[in-house]
């Protein structure tokens, strides 16, 4: 970027649009009229709000609001800004949710919130409210609006909606130094000028000029909010006449209306609900009429944005008409051919890297465990604890338990968070999501469910909060649904260790292409059952980058985090409960509970039905306790799976885990997202499903 | 907001004095101008008549009016079609492409 366009330009006045006006707000124009909800704004904004606890423990700091498009990078500025991963992607929808950090900006502090992404202020990017009442909710100071410095024009609409709510704005010009890779500069001088607004060039990857944007959000923020308080009166500049003399009458007559409605309390002619925001002064009535009329305004605000970017781009490529090589390989690889072989092999790719190095990890880890803490576990606890029963219950935990979340998290969930994050960051993603986007219509599902689903062959609970992203209940329902018969690595790891060494690793995906059928069965049936359909996609593709190493790790990290905070006490718990029921003997009266299912339809013997009830706890014990089971009832030589169930057996019960059930995690993350009813039916049915698969299974098979 | 509601705060009241284009309340389609999933691959074309039901949210992408789009791909399966606008990628499912008709654009021979 030329370094003579650095830095901020703001309150520089437009050539004819823009009019000076002092004193007074940004919107000086409401300002002027709005003595009644300026004034409430002075008596303490909203103390009855169900928000208002909230913002009342906020009050002490002014508030800057973090808005930009999808994967403009900003979550990656917040994190630079905070010095805090916050999950980005290079994947539209990553950040979900406000996210405050307090920061501090030439001696200003001041909270910083991060906003889900979201492509307009009407958008709904949580699918939930309106992505201005999402923002309003914050009740900002200030906007620092990103944009990306490649595409300025797309994102210009979107940062002239912000000032048009009346707002303090500055717009951070992200993403530069793909920018100069690209050869596109930005005049940021400008661009200020025409958004009478500070803009700076910004890079979150590199730190450049993070710092002077959030400083100059922070000090307008600051002033505004001293000018709420009575305690200043700031100079402020707004363009005028910018949408066209007809629709700025029609603006004023329907701020003049609301502002009416909100000084009686009343919702009048309201259809948007912005009253409400606008009673709470959180916005100018001229901000409010710019919601109320934002249909008419949006495409205006898209022919300016194209307008202003003409005059402020210099594209310095060649031609407009040269590809990238990432652009040709991004236009290949949305069509069949060839898109389609190139998705199936990162497709399989994938798998054979999670069985490879998950497999060889999950065995030097084991072997490393056995051979140091194993030991010293079996003498020290038993020492420390007299009672037989409370000291063999605890090994369960602290010997079994962790070694479990060190062979399946750190070889299998890590492994696939890794290579998730490098298709993430690669933005292979979205390209996947329309290759497949009329397959998963036959299931209900818009294409872009690709992204939770494959994050499902990891670990279904990521999977299930993952499916926030999808636009509709039914569709998270679905999404949900088929990412609890998504077998995760720990029943991967169970299909492959169960039949890989003893029936072989053809009979190993073999069981994965049954679990695959009856996963696509299941999502069939589920979306002919749920009643409504899908609706189209419409979906930005982000575009093919080379995957920065450190992203890929950090985000590899947080998620792996999530993993350890989440899961891994869980399955310490569990393994408290099932020693116990181990230990005190509990364990073989279930089994006569079981017995009728498992010996008789499944033709599984009664431990195998005992390991798969406590698979519930942990799915990857279904096999590690099917193991120490057949011990006790009979003896060492059982260690060996093949020695006392036959390859259909075998084959029967790592299809019958894989489907069944889901384990305790992923039941806790589906009645967080969706409630109890739901997450029981789906649980039910995927026991339905495991039960009648398994018992065909046995009888095609002959195991039973 | 429903989308229905939105439409209605889109098209405004009805004793508004802006001066409305038939397209902007929703005429119909003009019969030359051909359905967008019809674009060759690499084909242009500029949009001239958008579903007055599928506006409010094609132009948070960008597409309006008026807008000059590029058939990149179409997805197999009958999938989606890949427009770029500008440099943005924008994938569209078929059955909405239908709803957007385009002026096609001669393609320029670069020689």
């Amino acid at each position: 970027m030329n370094g003579c366009h650095d830095g901020p330009h703001g309150g520089a006045r437009a050539e004819s649009g823009v009019r000076e006006v002092a004193p007074g707000p940004a919107t000086a124009r409401d300002g002027a009229r709005g003595g009644v909800s300026l004034g409430r704004a002075a008596t303490g904004p909203d103390e009855q709000t169900s928000t208002g606890r909230d913002l009342e423990a906020r009050a002490d700091l002014p508030v800057v609001a973090l808005v930009g498009r999808p994967n403009v990078g900003k979550s990656t500025l917040f994190a630079r800004v905070t010095s805090r991963y916050a999950g980005s992607a290079n994947a539209p929808g990553t950040t979900v949710g406000a996210d405050w950090r307090r920061v501090s900006a030439h001696g200003r502090d001041s909270w910083l919130v991060d906003l889900p992404g979201t492509l307009s202020l009407q958008d709904r990017p949580t699918s939930g409210d309106p992505a201005w009442a999402l923002l309003l909710d914050v009740a900002p100071d200030a906007i620092l609006v990103v944009v990306d410095a490649t595409d300025v024009g797309r994102h210009i609409p979107l940062a002239l909606a912000c000032r048009d709510l009346g707002l303090p704005v500055v717009v951070a010009v992200n993403l530069s130094d793909e920018a100069d890779r690209l050869r596109v500069t930005v005049d940021t001088g400008r661009l200020s000028q025409l958004l009478v607004a500070p803009v700076f060039t910004t890079s979150g990857r590199t730190g450049a000029g993070v710092d002077a944007a959030l400083a100059a959000a922070v000090r307008l923020a600051t002033q505004r909010r001293a000018f709420r308080a009575g305690l200043a009166s700031p100079r402020g500049t707004v363009p005028a006449g910018l949408y066209g003399p007809q629709l700025e009458l029609e603006l004023d007559r329907v701020a003049r209306r609301l502002r009416e409605g909100a000084s009686l309390g009343a919702a009048v002619l309201d259809p948007t609900g912005v009253g409400d925001y606008l009673h709470r002064s959180l916005l100018s009535p001229r901000g409010a009429a710019s919601i109320e009329l934002s249909g008419r305004l949006e495409p205006l605000r898209w022919q300016l944005g194209n307008r202003w970017a003409g005059q402020v781009v210099t594209d310095g490529r060649d031609s407009r008409r040269t590809e990238t090589r990432g652009e040709l390989l991004a236009r290949l690889s949305t069509q069949a051919w060839p898109g389609l072989p190139i998705f199936a092999a990162l497709v399989v790719g994938t798998l054979l890297v999670m069985m490879a190095v998950g497999g060889l990890l999950s065995a030097v880890l084991a072997a490393a465990w056995a051979a140091t803490a194993s030991p010293l576990l079996a003498v020290a606890v038993p020492a420390i604890v007299p009672q037989p029963l409370i000291a063999h219950t605890l090994l369960w935990a602290l010997d079994g338990g962790v070694l479990a979340v060190l062979t399946v998290g750190i070889p299998y969930v890590l492994t696939f968070y890794v290579l998730l994050a490098v298709l993430e960051d690669s933005g292979y993603l979205t390209t996947t999501a329309v290759l497949t986007d009329r397959l998963f219509n036959a299931l209900g599902l818009p294409g872009r469910a690709a992204i939770p689903l494959i994050a499902a062959t990891g670990c279904n609970v990521p999977a299930i909060y993952g499916t926030r992203v999808l636009a509709t209940r039914r569709e998270r329902l679905l999404a949900s649904f088929l990412a609890t018969m998504t077998p995760c690595s720990a029943r991967s790891a169970v299909i492959v260790g169960a039949l890989a060494p003893f029936v072989g690793p053809m009979a190993a995906l073999a069981a994965f292409g049954v679990v695959a059928l009856l996963t696509v069965a299941g999502g069939v049936a589920a979306n002919a059952m749920i009643p409504g359909r899908q609706p189209p996609l419409v979906l930005e593709l982000t575009p093919l980058r080379r995957p920065v190493p450190a992203l890929v790790a950090a985000r590899a990290w947080h998620r792996f985090r999530a993993f350890v905070t989440e899961a891994a006490p869980f399955m310490l718990i569990g393994s408290l409960v099932l020693g116990f029921v181990y230990e005190s003997g509990l364990v073989w009266p279930l089994a006569t509970v079981t017995d009728p299912v498992v010996r008789n339809w499944l033709g599984l013997p009664s431990v195998a039905g005992l390991a798969l009830v406590f698979g519930f706890l942990r799915k990857e014990l279904a096999l590690q306790l099917l193991v120490a089971l057949a011990i006790v009832q009979f003896g060492p030589q059982a260690s060996n799976l093949g020695r006392f169930m036959s390859p259909a057996q075998l084959f029967v019960y790592a299809v019958v885990v894989s489907v069944s059930v889901p384990c305790i995690a992923t039941f806790a993350a589906l009645r967080a997202e969706h409630g109890w009813r739901p997450a029981l039916a789906m649980s039910a049915g995927s026991l339905g499903i495991a039960l009648g698969a398994g018992g065909v299974l046995a009888r095609v098979l002959g195991a039973a | 907001m429903n989308p229905v509601q939105w439409l209605t705060v889109a098209v405004g009241n009805s004793d508004s004095s802006t001066p409305k284009s038939p397209e902007a309340v929703g005429g119909r389609p003009d019969a030359a101008h051909a359905s967008l999933d019809a674009l060759g691959p690499g084909n242009r074309g500029r949009v001239a008549w958008i579903d007055p039901t599928r506006q409010a949210e094609l132009v948070q992408h960008g597409l309006i009016e008026g807008t000059v789009v590029r058939l990149e791909s179409r997805a197999p399966f009958g999938g989606p079609v890949v427009l770029g606008i500008g440099r943005a990628r924008l994938a569209i499912g078929r059955g909405l492409a239908r709803a957007i008709r385009v002026e096609r654009i001669p393609v320029e021979r670069i020689t």
